[in-house]
């Protein structure tokens, strides 16, 4: 268990910088957006517009949702930075032998970076959805629109639902790839996939279109499911959950997961 | 490997196998103290007590980051780690290349001094074999990947010595078929295997590096 705990915090020491960055970069534009939010209530026209335009339980949660939706967009470019050097950036920064050469279990060792490379930042973004879910509820009770901190917190889990599927498919994607590629993991295999779908379209025009190949891409996105922004009024556990779909997404990421061990491991061989 | 294959002890072998390799790859992201309670934490072989007087000893500053260290700073670094366990076996791979004479000789000193008892066994393996020369007890030879030989280095020294004689003697010398021949003001070497010996001349014991590289030219 003391090997665990070890991991999970010498991953944290040295991804640190990659988790706080996007909470940095957030609460700047937060600060911005509230100076715009002052200079506007500060003018009574459009103080009406902004605090007066509607309100209740449904415009909360939607907004929550809308806001996390924002937030994931920026936590998601640091989740492709992290994920793509999971497995690959000790051996470029040529420390990798130093970890090697502990008495720890291969397995553990993949997990746990698995976890931090993919999953961890979906915390930090659960933190900030909660305290912008209890400020912005404070905010409509002060705009006269009603006290709701359960539909923004139900807003904001929704919205981070969200994220934590996209980070369960395309992360554990990129996991892979850094597992297979040595360095720029995301492009080399975004570059492959687009290969991959170029030789299946390719096929599909050779048998004029007699046989039907998968597209990769679409196939990969549809495993995260309905994104809730057509219907966003509307949006629930039901819509951000999705279909049967969730459960490829789920065994695809156990795949992926399977599959850079067993890469990594036999890497670990062949540069012995 | 005691009394099972390499390969069947996984990641535990490295609870009795120490590895220090030829480049000090020391993850330059963490701070010495993370990387020594990393250490401390994954390795049950870790000993708190002789880590923290090796520590205490050194000079490394264990608030920078590892990628501030100098080369020098980062292998004692990497030797500290190592000789906080308590294994059985420490594997040295080119353990002081690109280090200057300075923290060579403290390297070995440490070796010697932290590691070393008659239980334990360091394997180095070496280009740099002048420096570890008196240190060892047995070698072993490989020229591309194959074994060309394994003795105790005393039984070693004991079959090769050196031939010295003037150069107007050279023939004579060269009757004895020495395995390698040098030339040095007005005198020539021969490195002879076996006891044949000529009057007159002198007798060298021969380095390690001398035999090595008569035996690879073989």
């Amino acid at each position: 268990m003391n090997q665990i705990y070890a991991l999970f915090r010498v991953e944290y020491q040295k991804l640190k910088k990659s988790y706080w960055w996007p909470v940095w970069i957030i609460v700047g534009l937060t600060v911005i957006s509230l100076a715009a939010v002052i200079i506007a209530w500060l003018n009574p026209y459009s103080s009406d517009i902004f605090f007066h335009g509607g309100g209740g339980s449904d415009s909360l949660r939607i907004g929550m949702y809308g806001i996390m939706f924002s937030l994931s967009m920026v936590f998601f470019v640091f989740l492709v930075l992290t994920s793509q050097s999971s497995l690959n950036q000790e051996k470029q920064l040529g420390c990798d032998l130093f970890f090697r050469c502990q008495p720890v279990n291969l397995w553990h060792i993949t997990m746990v970076k698995y976890l931090m490379h993919v999953y961890a930042h979906s915390l930090l973004l659960l933190a900030l959805g909660i305290i912008f879910a209890v400020i912005l509820s404070i905010v409509m009770l002060f705009a006269s629109e009603g006290f709701y901190p359960g539909e923004a917190l139900y807003g904001a889990f929704l919205g981070w639902l969200l994220y934590l599927k996209t980070a369960m498919v395309l992360g554990s994607l990129f996991f892979l790839f850094s597992a297979i590629f040595r360095n720029n993991a995301f492009l080399k295999g975004l570059a492959f996939l687009g290969i991959l779908e170029g030789v299946f379209a390719l096929i599909e025009a050779i048998f004029r279109h007699t046989i039907y190949l998968p597209g990769v891409f679409s196939n990969i996105l549809s495993m995260i499911g309905h994104l809730g922004v057509e219907d966003m009024d509307s949006v629930n556990m039901a819509i951000v959950m999705g279909d049967y779909r969730i459960l490829i997404g789920l065994f695809f990421a156990a795949l992926c997961y399977t599959a850079a061990t067993f890469i990594y491991k036999y890497r670990v061989k062949d540069s012995n | 490997m005691f009394g099972k294959p390499a390969e069947a002890w996984k990641h535990k072998l490295y609870e009795r196998v120490a590895f220090i390799p030829d480049v000090s790859g020391l993850d330059p992201r963490l701070t010495v103290r993370q990387t020594i309670d990393f250490s401390a934490a994954v390795n049950p072989a870790w000993n708190a007590e002789k880590a923290e007087r090796l520590f205490a000893k050194s000079d490394l500053p264990c608030d920078r980051k590892v990628s501030t260290l100098s080369k020098g700073m980062k292998t004692k670094l990497y030797l500290l780690l190592t000789l906080s366990k308590d294994v059985d076996i420490l594997l040295l791979d080119e353990p002081t290349l690109g280090l200057d004479i300075v923290f060579r000789k403290e390297f070995y000193d440490l070796l010697l001094g932290e590691f070393f008892d008659e239980s334990k066994t360091v394997i180095i393996s070496t280009h740099q074999v002048a420096e570890v020369e008196n240190i060892l007890q047995d070698v072993i030879f490989l020229d591309e990947g194959k074994v060309l030989l394994s003795k105790p280095v005393q039984e070693l020294k004991d079959q090769w010595h050196i031939v010295e004689v003037p150069k107007d003697r050279q023939n004579e010398l060269a009757d004895l078929s020495p395995k390698a021949m040098s030339h040095s003001l007005g005198k020539v070497r021969g490195l002879i295997k076996g006891h044949e010996k000529l009057p007159g001349a002198k007798i060298f014991v021969p380095s390690v590096s001398d035999i090595f590289v008569a035996i690879v030219n073989q």
